[in-house]
Parts: C-alpha cells; structure tokens; sequence
C-alpha cells in the first residue's frame, strides 16, 4: 500500500506539467468594436481589446485562442460557458453574472463630443442641438428620451464621427476611445471639437466565466493582468490607437 | 308483322353511339383533367416550394447577422418582412444557442375547401434555414416558417374548377352534335334497310351518297348473302334428300335417340352425392332399367327395324325395352358410366334381343355430347355382327384344332416364301417363340447342307408348284442351331387373301431316323453275324475233319520230322479254330461258361500282365469301387475284351499318355432315355470303363468300329476282329459296349455287364484235357449229318476202343434209339437236316432216355438259331462241346458223361 501511494505520486508528480502543455487553450473573446478590434488595418494593428489578450495570455504564460464577436454573442457565449474570458467595462450586471478577475483599464467611459465652437457643462447644454447617437446605444441614458434633444441615429460611430465632422449635428455621443480613434481615422485635432462631456464612467476588466478555469488559471491571469496594468503596458497600448491630442 | 326497329330516340343507334362517345369522352375528359390537374398540383407544390425557399433566401443574410450578433431587433424586423407573405403564418429565428430570438405567428384561413387542400398539400407546409457563415462555416441559428396550405390551394381550386367546367361544357355540346350526325349518318339509312329486309327484300338498292362505304358495303354483302344462302337452302334441301335415302338405307341400324332425361337423372344423382355410379347402379339393379325407359328414340331406319325383328318403327320405339338382355343391360350401365366420366364416345360389343327374342350381336356406338343440349339428339348406330362372330367362332375352333394338332403346320406364301402361320407345335418344335417366325423367309429353318435353305425352298417349291404337293424328309435347324430330321407333307392352297400358299405338316423323325439306323446297322450286323456264324459252322466241320483225320494220321507216324509236320499241321488248325470262335463271338454264337466274377479282380489280375503290354510310357491307372458287384460273365472272354481294349488303347497311343480303367456300379432305370435305355434292361450293371489320352477316333467312322473286319491298322497288324468280338461278347452275355471319344482327347469304351447277386453254378464244361481213362467197349451213338465228320469221329471213338453206331440226321437217330436203346451216351450235332435237331433229339433223350448222357456238339452254339429249352442244356446228363474238337477233348468230355462221378 505504501509503495502503492508514492508510485501514485509520482507518476501524478510527472503527469502535471505535460498537462499544462498539452491543455486546451483558453478560450478568449474580442468584442467586435473598433478600435478594440480592427479588420485589415493599415498599419497591421489587431485592435487595442486583441493586443491586450495576447499581452495578459504572454504575460500568463498560457496558450489563448481570441474570438472575435459582436457584444451580444461574445456577452451569450461567457454566459453560456462557450467562452472563458472576455475583457469588457464592468458594471453591476457584469460582475453579478462573471467573475472580474483583474481590472484593465480605468478609462472606458462614454462621453458626449460636441463640435468646435460649442461648450456644454451638462446634458441640458444639449437642449435643442442635433445629437447623433448609434442606433441601439444609451438607451438607459437620459440623452435617448430627452425631447429636447434631437436625435440622430446612425449606423456606428465612424458615420456619428463624420456627421459631427460635417458640421450635421452638434454633437455625438460614444465611447472615448472609439470616438478619440475615429478622430484619428478623420485626422480631426482636439481643436475641431468642442467640450468632452464624461456621462458615464467605466473601467475596463478581464472577465471570466464563472467556475469554468482552474483557480490556478484565474490566478495566474489576475497576476499578469495586475503586472501588465501598474507597469503601464496597457496605457502604452491605447496610445497606439488614438491620437496624442486626447492621449 | 311489325318491325323490330325502335322507336324512342333513347333506343337508337345514333343515341346509343352519341352517347357512349360522349361517356368514353367524358371519361377520357375527366381522366385527362385529373391527370392535368394532378401534375398541375405537383407542380404547384414544387412552385410553392420553391417560392418560398427563395423567400428564406432572401432573408438568410439578414437573418445571420441577427442571429450572429444576437440582434433581437434585426431579428424582428426579418420576420415582419417574412410576413408580408399571406401564406406565412408563423415564423421565428432561434440563436444558435437554442433560444428563440424572435417569433410570429398568426391564425390559418378558414375556407370552405381547408379539407381538400388539407389532404393534397398538407395541414401546414414548413421550411427552415440553417443560418450559415459562408466563410467559416459557423451556424448561427435557424430561420423557421409555416405556411397556409389553404392560401397555397386557392389559386390551384380555382385553376382546377375552370378545368372541370369547360370539359363537362365541351361534351355536353359533343353529344348534342354527335347525335344529330349519328342519326343523319348512320342510324337513318340503317333503319331503311332493316325495313327493306323486314320486308323480305331478296335485293337492297345502295344509297347513291353510300356507294363507297361501309352501309354500301353492308347492303352488297347482304344482297350476295341473299344470293348464297338461296343457293345453299337449295343445295341442303338435296342433301336432306339424299341423307335420309342414306339413313332409311344404311345396313347399319341408325336412330336419334333423346338422352336428356339421362343426363338430368345423371345431373341430380351427382348433385345427391353419387361419386361411384357403378357401385350404385350395382347397388340399386333398378336404376339402369329406369333410366333406360326414360330415352326416347326419335328415329329409326329400316336397318334397325330389320336388327331388331320390328315390323315397324312404331312397334320398334314401343317394345324397345324388350331388347334389353343381361349383357344389354350391363352394357347399358357401361355406357352411362361413360356418360358420368364425359368421355367424348361410347362403343361397346354386346348382344341384344330382337323383339321375337333372337340374340344378335352387334357393336353399339355413339358420340357423348359435351352439352345438355346436345343429349336431345344423339345419333346411335349398330352394326350387326352376328355373322361375323359366329364365323369367328367357327375359325377359333378350327384354329384351335389346327393349333392342338401334335404335328407342326405351316403356311408359307408360294410367291415369296414368306411364313404366315404356324402352329404352337410348329414353334415348339422349331425352338422359337410363338408368331417369332411369321413373316420370316420360310427357309430360315432349313438346315444348310450340301444344299442351301433357299435351294432347298426353291426345290420343295418346284415341286408343289409342278405336282401340287410334295412330301419328304428335311433337314431342318432349331432356333439355338441344333439340327433335326423333319418328314414333311406340303400340299398347295389358294387363299383369297394371300394367295397361292403353302401348307406343310412337319414331324419330328430325327428319333424315328436313329431308331431305324439302330435297326439297320442291328440287322447289317445281325446279317454279318449269321452270315459269319454259318461260315464258322461250316469251317468248324472242315476244321474238325482235318483236325480228326491229323490226329488218326498222327497216330500212325513215328518218324520224328514227320510228326513235327503232322503238329504244325494240327496247330494251325487250332489257330483256325481260334478264328472261328472269334467270328461267333461276333456272332454272338460263342459257346460261353459262364461263372461269378469280380471284375476288380479281373482288373486287378490285369495288373501282373499288363506290363509286357504298355510300354513305358504309357501311365496305367485303374479306379476301382470297392463296393463293386458280381458278374455272371464268361471270365475267360471277358478278359479277351479288356485285353483287346488294352491292345486298342496301346495302339492309339504312339506318343505315349495314359490308361485308364475305372469300375463302378450303376443302376439303369426304367425311365432311362437314350441309347442306355433302348439296349440295357433296367436294372443293375457293372460298368467297366477303358480310356486313353490318345489320338481319338474320326466321328465318321466311329459308328463302324464294331463292325467286323474293319480296322484302321496297317494290314496284318489287325485282324479287325477285336471290337467287333467284344460286342457280340457284351451282347450275348446280357451286356453293351459303348465308345466315347475326342479327337486329341482320346476314346473310352464302357463295358456293362448285367450285375448279379446269385451264386451262380460253376461251368460244367469239359475238365481240363488231360489223359483220361478210356472205358473200353461203351456204346456210343453218334449222330452227325456231315458224313466225314462222321466219318472221323467215329472213326477215332472206334480206334479207341468205343462201341459206335452212328445216324445222319436226328430222325434217324431217335428211330434208331426206339428200335434199340441200349447206349451209354449220345453223341448229337446240333444242326441237321429233318425235323429232330440236336437240341430235339437230346430233349428227347433225355425225357425217354435219362439214363443216357448226351453230348451236344456243334461249329456255333445255335442259342439263336435253335428253338430248344434253356432248361434242357442244364440237364446234368447234357455236355457241350465245340467243333472243332480235339480228339482228347472230345474223349475227356465222353468220360466224364460215362463216370459223372468223377
């Protein structure tokens, strides 16, 4: 029985690092918004959202397969257990149906641009201006009922961007770092726009689906996220896609 | 009379044919359109089907991104759009994950035909797509709708209504017009026809519009119809005629008879459960009679009355019954049997009753209809052949009297010598099976000679055709090759039929022939023997004067060399002596002492000579039964014969081989066949058999062999003597010699001499010659007809001391003994002149005189040739002695009747 027991053990002892080289990679999602994602870029950029995932996987020390997906689908997918992690804003929702595991990024608000010449303080600043808002968006915001305010609806932010660079409406409301890229995209400076109204305040996590990876798993990606975040890796890598003048 | 033709349009022709055109059109009309609607409805279904997968296609882009992006809203929108469609009545997209992103559905039309369309396309039709990334194949979710099948069959109803209606519309015009067409066409003029026809019309006129077709067509035909059936009404009138001359006429009894009640009685008892008819009408003897009471001959003609004794048909059909006999009536249920197993005819012989009661004979013979109606009027026929069945009758006795005879017949074509009869005894005879020869060549039986069977044929033939018969004798030949003597009579005869034959009766005469050969060769021998014996009688009395006067003359020379001629002279006429006793036991004439004697013994003595006889390489084997029985045989000649058949065997083996003597017991039946039988008297024999592994005698003349003076030696080396000897030695003794033999297998002669069980008496023959005692003075009447024998004789008895007186002939003799009878022996020949032979005399003798002994001496022993008493020789006081006789032999035997004690 004794030898029994340490023959066990042994052969357990030899078995566990191979299983962590022959394990399945962990099942990453991307959520398929510019610029966390870019398709056929120029500059051959994967997106912000991309090279975070491959930065926390290397950092990890894990082997990681991205997927990229709308928000429903890659939201159903870590809900369904079809996926492990996702990076995306945290909010009551998020932590009540995931697990946070390691915090990304501080700065993933929504904000409100308005055009040069025009300075806001306050929603109410928009009262009788053009607001162009992608459809399906804030729609728990005040800006989406607001009768005073009068809402265009577009397609996606490129065409909100556009608008407002047209002069078309007064002001767009989105992410920043989506907005601040498509200002990149239009070669628009900080001085083509007005105010920058913050409406909703975010911070960007690495979520996983609950009970799915081993603890040592979610340890090992808290730990490289945590590293990567104070030793400014991430903050380097926004600034690869958007402009220095809203760095 | 009225016409048939009708009168409600719904019954005429052109109706009839309008309407049954626009039924088959109506149907053909309904059948195509169902047709036509049916594969409008299978291509309605693959146009729905194809509508609305061209509907999810259009939709499936769409549909993907909503189902991709989990857009509930996009989703919503798509299947508003689907809705669009009246037919769709429920559609929804599922997200991959199972869940329904967005569904829609609304209630199905109600409409009067939902049942009909629910059948042909289905309650609800539904169709799906698999929403598909095209790149990578990722499913997103399913895109799902039904569909109204009322909405689907609307337009397909009312399609098919309008198909429906214009065919229905389209006949009833086609009927309305076919009918007037028809009826101008077609049922008009036919109507006029069949009026003229109704009318008898022998000629319809053609309708000048109707010359080239068919109503045209049909009135010609009628009208040569017409014609023909005129002609042929007239042609069947005359024939009518004549076949009812030919029926009152026929020498066969012709009738209709009516079975019908027959087969109805047939039909119910069939129906009752009758299967066995004839163990019913076995069971039930009245049925038959019924049932023929129930048919009713229609008629009869004048052959039947005449069958039947009737006067008239009408006394013929009344008294019918009284035709039934016994045989009629089983005849009768033969032929209802027949009837039962629907044979298609019934024939049968029997014999029926005229009405005055006379049987006839005569074969009844009718058809069995296949039909009820046909048993209304069967045609029955019989033929009457009494005469012919008593003609047969007569020839089967004839035949069989010819057939039984015990001689064979024959009857052979003259034309071509084709055998077209013969009898059982004929084929017996012959050794072929009965009727094997018919039509064979007459001369296959003929035996080939120096004549072939067709020479012979071809003489015998000659013969008849020259003198009208011929009679002989044949050699014929048996089927298995073996030959046989046939006496033949064939007398010619003129046959209707196979004109000019041959008749022959043959007998078997191949027995007849042996037996007569068997005589002819007896009496040849017998001839020889007479002839042989008379030689040697006469040669004995010259031998004895010789021989009397060579010893008296010896008695009176002294000299030496003249003695010595005077011997020689004495000695060869012993061995002429010899000769003579050889020639008469040919003849059978052999004075014969005959003792009880083994004849192994004989053969067993054989054995210590034997050898000087064969050389030595001729093997001697003897095998002897133990068991043998006694012969009462004159051993002395027996021995001769064994000898000479030693000699024989010797002789036939130059080259050496091997001698054989067997002796065993046999026993000769009564029932015996063969020569055995017809030469041996049944009983017991020892049977002697001699053979050698020689040469074999030739068959050609092995039937001479015991014929005297024949040999095959060289001359001098036999006298031909031998065989010949034996056989009148076997012969005389009771016995027979019979030869076997193969040409290079050698020859076996078998010895029989009749067995005996009796102690027979020792020879009483002369005692050995030795010098006896002379009693001087006795008186000696000597009776002798030759005179120097006579002469000599007495010559010698009074020389040595004897009284003698003599006499010439046994009258004399016997005169002389009355006159004085004071002698003390007789001295007789046994032949002479005058009616006392020596035989009488010593009888005589003996009965008058006993105290007289009496010598009997010949040249043979005349036991043939003279009539006296075996009795009589064995008298004691009677001797014998041969001529011719050596005066010490002759003296030996006077003492020894003078002192018979001694």
């Amino acid at each position: 029985m004794r030898l029994n027991f340490s023959l066990t053990t042994l052969i357990a002892a030899l078995l566990l690092p191979l299983g962590s080289v022959f394990a399945e990679p962990i099942k990453f999602a991307t959520v398929d918004y510019v610029p966390y994602v870019l398709h056929d870029d120029v500059h051959g950029r994967q997106g912000f959202l991309a090279d975070v995932n491959v930065a926390i996987a290397e950092r990890a020390g894990i082997s990681i397969s991205d997927e990229v997906l709308p928000m429903a689908r890659a939201m159903k997918n870590l809900e369904r257990d079809v996926t492990d992690c996702i990076v995306f804003a945290r909010t009551p929702w998020s932590e009540e149906k995931f697990q946070p595991v390691a915090k990304v990024l501080d700065r993933f608000d929504a904000a409100i641009f308005t055009r040069a010449g025009l300075s806001i303080v306050g929603v109410e600043d928009l009262n009788g201006k053009r607001l162009a808002i992608p459809r399906g968006s804030f729609s728990d915001s005040s800006i989406s009922s607001d009768p005073n305010i009068e809402r265009v609806v577009t397609n996606d932010y490129e065409q909100s961007v556009r608008l407002l660079k047209a002069g078309r409406v007064d002001a767009i409301a989105g992410s920043e770092l989506s907005i601040f890229y498509y200002f990149s995209v239009e070669e628009m400076k900080r001085e083509d726009i007005g105010s920058i109204l913050t409406i909703i305040h975010a911070s960007l996590w690495l979520h996983c689906a609950k009970g799915l990876l081993a603890d040592d798993v979610v340890m090992k990606l808290r730990q490289a996220t945590d590293a990567l975040r104070s030793e400014g890796v991430f903050d380097r890598l926004v600034q690869r896609y958007i402009p220095a003048d809203f760095s | 009379m009225k016409t048939s033709l009708p009168k409600k349009l719904t019954k005429s022709l052109s109706f009839k044919q309008a309407r049954a055109a626009v039924i088959t059109g109506f149907v053909l009309g309904i059948g195509f359109s169902f047709i036509q609607i049916t594969a409008d409805m299978r291509s309605e279904i693959e146009q729905i089907d194809e509508t609305f997968e061209q509907s999810l296609r259009a939709f499936e882009e769409t549909a993907f991104q909503a189902a991709f992006g989990l857009d509930t809203e996009l989703s919503q929108t798509v299947v508003n759009g689907l809705f669009q469609k009246q037919a769709i009545i429920e559609a929804e997209i599922i997200d991959s994950y199972g869940d329904v992103m967005f569904s829609r559905s609304r209630p199905p039309e109600e409409r009067s035909l939902t049942w009909l369309a629910d059948g042909l396309f289905g309650e609800v039709k539904s169709y799906s797509a698999l929403l598909t990334d095209k790149n990578t194949g990722f499913q997103a979710g399913n895109l799902n709708i039904k569909v109204d099948t009322n909405v689907i069959a609307k337009a397909f109803f009312r399609r098919s209504g309008l198909i429906l209606s214009f065919g229905i519309i389209r006949n009833v015009f086609l009927a309305v017009i076919l009918t007037f067409l028809f009826h101008r066409m077609l049922t008009k003029p036919l109507r006029t026809l069949a009026r003229l026809i109704h009318d008898g019309a022998q000629e319809l006129p053609v309708p000048s519009s109707h010359h080239d077709d068919e109503l045209g067509a049909i009135a010609a035909e009628y009208n040569q119809l017409s014609r023909s059936r005129a002609e042929a009404v007239e042609r069947l009138e005359e024939e009518e005629v004549r076949f009812r001359r030919l029926f009152e006429n026929s020498e066969v009894s012709l009738s209709n008879t009516d079975y019908s009640e027959v087969f109805r009685v047939l039909s119910k008892l069939r129906e009752s459960g009758v299967t066995d008819l004839r163990r019913y009408l076995d069971d039930n003897e009245d049925v038959a009679l019924n049932v023929f009471a129930t048919i009713k001959i229609l008629s009869v003609n004048n052959a039947s009355l005449k069958l039947f004794e009737a006067s008239s048909e009408g006394q013929l059909l009344k008294r019918a019954r009284k035709t039934l006999g016994p045989l009629t009536i089983g005849m009768f249920k033969e032929q209802l049997c027949a009837i039962w197993d629907k044979r298609t005819a019934y024939r049968a012989e029997t014999t029926f009753h005229t009405l005055t009661g006379n049987e006839v004979v005569g074969v009844i013979s009718l058809p069995i209809p296949e039909t009820e109606e046909g048993f209304r009027c069967i045609p029955v026929s019989i033929l009457d052949i009494t005469e012919f069945k008593n003609t047969e009758t007569e020839l089967t006795f004839r035949g069989e009297i010819i057939d039984g005879i015990g001689e064979g017949v024959q009857a052979s074509r003259l034309s071509d010598g084709a055998i077209i009869y013969t009898n059982t005894v004929h084929d017996t005879m012959f050794g072929y099976e009965k009727g094997e020869l018919i039509g064979k060549f007459v001369g296959v039986v003929n035996a080939p000679t120096e004549k072939t069977p067709e020479e012979v044929t071809a003489h015998i033939y000659g013969e008849i055709k020259a003198h009208g018969s011929w009679s002989g004798e044949v050699q014929n030949i048996r089927k298995d090759g073996s030959v046989f003597w046939c006496e033949v009579s064939a007398t010619k005869f003129d046959h209707p039929v196979h004109g000019c034959l041959v008749v022959s009766v043959q007998t078997d005469v191949t027995e007849k022939k042996v037996t007569e050969e068997k005589l002819r060769q007896s009496q040849r021998l017998e001839a020889i023997g007479q002839l042989t014996g008379g030689v040697a009688h006469d040669f004995n009395n010259l031998l004895a004067v010789i021989s009397g006067n060579q010893e008296l003359l010896r008695d009176e020379i002294s000299d030496p060399e003249q003695l010595k001629l005077i011997d020689a002279s004495i000695g060869a006429t012993k061995r002429g002596s010899d000769l003579t006793k050889s020639m008469l036991a040919f003849a059978r004439q052999s004075r014969l002492a005959p003792e009880n004697t083994n004849m192994n013994t004989l053969v067993q003595d054989t054995k210590s000579w034997i050898h000087r006889v064969l050389p030595d390489h001729i093997n001697f084997v003897t095998s002897l039964s133990p068991d043998l029985w006694e012969v009462e045989i004159d051993r002395s000649a027996a021995e001769s014969a064994v000898l000479n058949l030693i000699v024989n065997a010797r002789d036939a083996m130059a080259d050496g081989g091997q001698l054989s003597i067997v002796t065993e017991n046999v026993d000769i039946e009564r029932t015996a066949v063969g020569s055995l039988a017809d030469e041996l008297e049944p009983g017991q024999y020892v049977v002697v058999k001699v053979g050698d592994s020689g040469q074999g005698i030739p068959k050609e003349i092995l039937s001479k062999v015991f014929e005297p003076f024949f040999t095959t030696k060289p001359a001098g080396e036999g006298s031909g003597l031998g065989l010949s000897m034996i056989q009148g030695f076997m012969r005389q003794s009771g016995g027979l010699v019979q030869v076997t033999s193969e040409l290079n297998q050698g020859t076996e002669f078998t010895l029989y001499f009749k067995a005996c069980r009796s102690t027979a008496s020792a020879p009483k023959n002369v005692p050995a010659s030795t010098l006896v005692d002379i009693t001087a003075g006795a008186r000696i009447l000597v009776v002798e007809d030759n005179e120097e024998v006579l002469e000599i004789i007495t010559m010698m008895l009074r020389r040595t001391g004897y009284s003698v007186a003599t006499a010439n002939t046994g009258d004399l003799a016997k005169a002389q003994l009355e006159v004085n009878a004071d002698f003390d022996v007789l001295i007789t020949d046994m032949v002479m002149p005058g009616e006392t032979q020596g035989s009488d005399l010593a009888g005589h003798v003996a009965s008058t005189y006993p105290e007289i002994p009496v010598i009997i001496m010949s040249g043979y022993t005349e036991i043939d040739s003279v009539q006296y008493q075996p009795s009589e020789l064995a008298e004691p006081q009677t001797f014998h002695i041969t001529k011719p006789v050596l005066r010490r032999e002759l003296l030996s035997v006077i003492e020894t009747a003078l002192r018979p004690e001694v």
